[in-house]
């Protein structure tokens, strides 16, 4: 259903980039009102809503319109490559992390730079990784938002019934030598993790196997799915499902699969965590993924949404979106945000700050969740997050080799070829 | 009395009796095989249903347990409440009745007219211009909605009821199955009609459309559910709840990454879904013999 395929690269990066420089900020006056296209990610529409009246206060002159965009963030890009030939674009969009590079390949966004620089934003107290996550040649393209990572999650009434240690596995190893004792104590047709496929999932949970074996999807864009490390991850995946050990299951929705005590444990979003904490009757656990054959390392891969301003806005839109926008991501709204979903606090003084030292006194399940952000994460491969349908790309092969048991190494050979003319194709000749 | 008696003899001796050729069953007779196949159909189409429905009454601890619970602990609308709270469904639901009534009378009667003109007037390259109606079902709906989109924001319709009705007016669905019928009627209607004075109005509503009431039920089914169940298209061209339709509107209720409430999903659901289930109760036998309508035309 996806339209990127639609509508394809219209203006290079250049004459975006180039137009926002020109812009003397100081002699803008900002719009009296501005449209924000959200999908309220981790169900924050409330969350949203408030820090919009709080903006308000702040800011009477300026309404923010806050605009459902979509389910999900494929749903949001669908109406913003739709919208994007027209003037009924919104002055703040949602730019996830297989999205936004899409948006500045098609000189759909503007660089954040110089407007947070007049705006006084310290943008030095992002979290790096975060806000790193958005550059591309020397010029950030969105600012974090609803950041996330990858957490493991499992039950510990299972645990302690099976006789585990009250922890997370070491590496993926440990986690294969707890299947048995965890089978024992699951009812039929469970499984002892649950870990589903689908877009702008599969091929980022995977990230942390793989890396773990030393493999990665690419090295800047040079695929890199024929190194022995990327089959071999491969194959231990298809193992995990197929395998004399295998100990993973698929599942429509594995968070309440999981709620219902079918998975002993899941690797879900730390977004989904304020969720998973209310549905669920057991106690919750909270660990960093495992660790890989390579040892311990940064295998955790960062994710979530960004949030962008439109480089087709005018100049007062754009300067009105970016105080909406320093203010959204403040100390104050990204820990309060944090509060209300599980995404990560995106200013590094917000994960020390009061207000998220109270949450890890209430809920100390977010204090994995911020402790894995700091310690185990990094940025993700460029195939997977900034060639257009890189992602989804990557995620019909892996389907094949957890649905279908196929052998890594074919399906690896089957997909390089389409990621590198979805490369060719889409990105070399506008860079 | 010998006489009598050699004649009897050398009478030939009678055929045996030719096998009695099986019984068609009488419709409404079912042999094991097909009740089998019959129960099994209605389970694999009617327990999702069933489900969605006792879901829309549980509270997520009944969900979210394992052996499965079908049954509700009672019949709580609190679901139904939340639904219609968290957004307009009444208001959806008017927009989902009120879209789904002008776009599909539309579009069937672009499609009666579009097929009564290729059968019954005489135009040039009518056969080429049924193939390119016909050539237009290959083109998926995404290949023509950035242009869509383009013209409607330009035309300013954007949040408008017209900017999700009008773009989907023609069908080339509902042409092609008119067009297969109005070729089955006999020819001498249309004479007597003419010889009565009757101008092409009149010929296609007096005495085609009277004719075609199978057909038009089964076009007329089709085009109501696909107009009611329509997801990306009124996505696209609303952002204002007011102006959604119902399958829009459940979009407001689900969420990016935290836990799906499921009770209230299947809940608002059920009201998404349910009315079109009648609307197949009440019309499936017409749609039946309107969908065969035209199928043999020899």
């Amino acid at each position: 259903m996806t339209l990127a395929a639609c509508a394809g690269p219209a203006v290079g990066d250049d004459a975006a980039a180039a137009e926002a420089e020109d812009v003397d900020w100081a002699s803008i006056t900002p719009a009296d009102e501005i449209t924000w296209w959200s999908n309220h990610p981790g169900a924050s529409k409330p969350i949203e809503e408030e820090i919009i009246k709080r903006f308000n206060a702040e800011h009477p002159d300026i309404a923010v319109k806050l605009v459902t965009g979509g389910a999900n963030y494929d749903e949001i890009a669908q109406r913003f490559q739709a919208a994007s030939s027209t003037d009924n674009l919104p002055d703040l969009v949602i730019a996830s992390d297989v999205w936004w590079f899409r948006y500045f390949i098609n000189g759909q966004i503007m660089p954040l730079d110089d407007l947070f620089t007049h705006l006084g934003v310290d943008t030095g107290d992002f979290v790096p990784t975060l806000y790193g996550d958005y550059e591309f040649e020397g010029q950030h393209w969105a600012a974090p938002y609803a950041r996330s990572t990858p957490l493991f999650y499992y039950n510990k009434d299972l645990w302690a019934k099976a006789g585990l240690p009250d922890r997370g596995p070491k590496d993926w190893a440990e986690l294969e030598s707890w299947g048995e004792p965890l089978r024992a104590v699951l009812p039929d047709g469970g499984a002892p993790l649950g870990l589903a496929t689908g877009t702008s999932w599969a091929a980022w949970w995977f990230s942390n196997i793989l890396w773990g074996h030393g493999g990665a999807y690419s090295d800047e864009w040079a695929v890199t799915l024929d190194t022995p490390e990327a089959v071999a991850a491969g194959n231990y995946v298809r193992d995990m499902y197929h395998g004399p050990k295998a100990f993973a299951a698929v599942g429509t929705d594995t968070n309440a699969d999981f709620a219902a005590g079918t998975f002993a444990a899941l690797i879900g979003s730390t977004g989904s965590l304020s969720g998973l904490l209310e549905a669920t009757s057991f106690e919750l656990g909270t660990a960093f993924l495992p660790d890989g054959p390579q040892g311990p390392g940064r295998y955790t891969p960062t994710g979530g949404t960004g949030l962008a301003i439109p480089a087709s806005r005018t100049p007062e839109q754009q300067l009105a979106a970016a105080m909406f926008l320093a203010f959204l991501t403040n100390e104050e709204n990204t820990s309060e945000f944090s509060q209300g979903t599980g995404y990560m606090p995106v200013r590094t003084s917000a994960i020390d700050g009061p207000i998220m030292g109270e949450v890890y006194a209430q809920t100390p399940q977010f204090r994995t969740s911020v402790d894995q952000l700091t310690a185990k994460t990094r940025s993700q491969d460029w195939s997977r997050v900034f060639v257009p349908s890189g992602d989804k790309i990557l995620t019909d092969g892996l389907e094949k080799i957890v649905l279908r048991g196929t052998d890594a190494e074919t399906v690896w050979a089957e997909i390089t070829p389409q990621l590198e003319r979805a490369f060719t194709d889409n990105v070399e000749p506008y860079l | 009395m010998s006489l009598t008696a050699t004649r009897r003899d050398a009478r030939p001796a009678p055929a045996p009796p030719a096998p009695e050729r099986p019984r068609r069953p009488r419709r409404g007779d079912a042999g094991p095989g097909r009740y089998a196949v019959m129960v099994l159909s209605v389970l694999v189409l009617g327990v999702p249903l069933l489900w969605m429905v006792l879901a829309g009454f549980k509270q997520p601890d009944e969900l979210y347990t394992v052996p499965l619970q079908w049954l509700p602990h009672s019949l709580d609308l609190s679901n139904y409440a939340e639904a219609t709270s968290l957004v307009p469904m009444g208001t959806m639901f008017l927009n989902s009745v009120g879209i789904t009534l002008v776009g599909a009378a539309g579009e069937m009667l672009l499609g009666l007219g579009c097929a009564y003109a290729l059968v019954f007037l005489d135009i040039p390259f009518r056969r080429a211009i049924f193939v390119a109606v016909i050539f237009t079902l290959l083109i998926p709906q995404q290949i023509t909605i950035i242009p869509n989109y383009t013209l409607t924001a330009e035309l300013g319709w954007i949040n408008t009821y017209h900017g999700i009705v009008v773009p989907g007016l023609a069908s080339a669905f509902g042409t092609f199955l008119f067009r297969q019928h109005f070729l089955t009627l006999p020819a001498s209607i249309l004479e007597a009609a003419e010889l009565d004075g009757a101008g092409h109005w009149r010929k296609l509503f007096q005495f085609i459309v009277p004719m075609s009431a199978p057909t038009i039920a089964a076009v007329g089914v089709v085009s109501v559910v696909g107009k009611w169940n329509e997801y990306l298209w009124p996505f696209l061209v609303t952002d204002d709840p007011d102006k959604m339709t119902l399958p829009v509107g459940l979009t407001l209720l689900q969420k990016v990454d935290g836990m799906q409430d499921w009770g209230l999903l299947m809940a608002a659901t059920s009201l998404v879904t349910l009315p079109m289930v009648v609307v197949f109760l009440v019309l499936q036998r017409r749609l039946v013999s309107g969908l065969t309508a035209g199928a043999v035309t020899g």
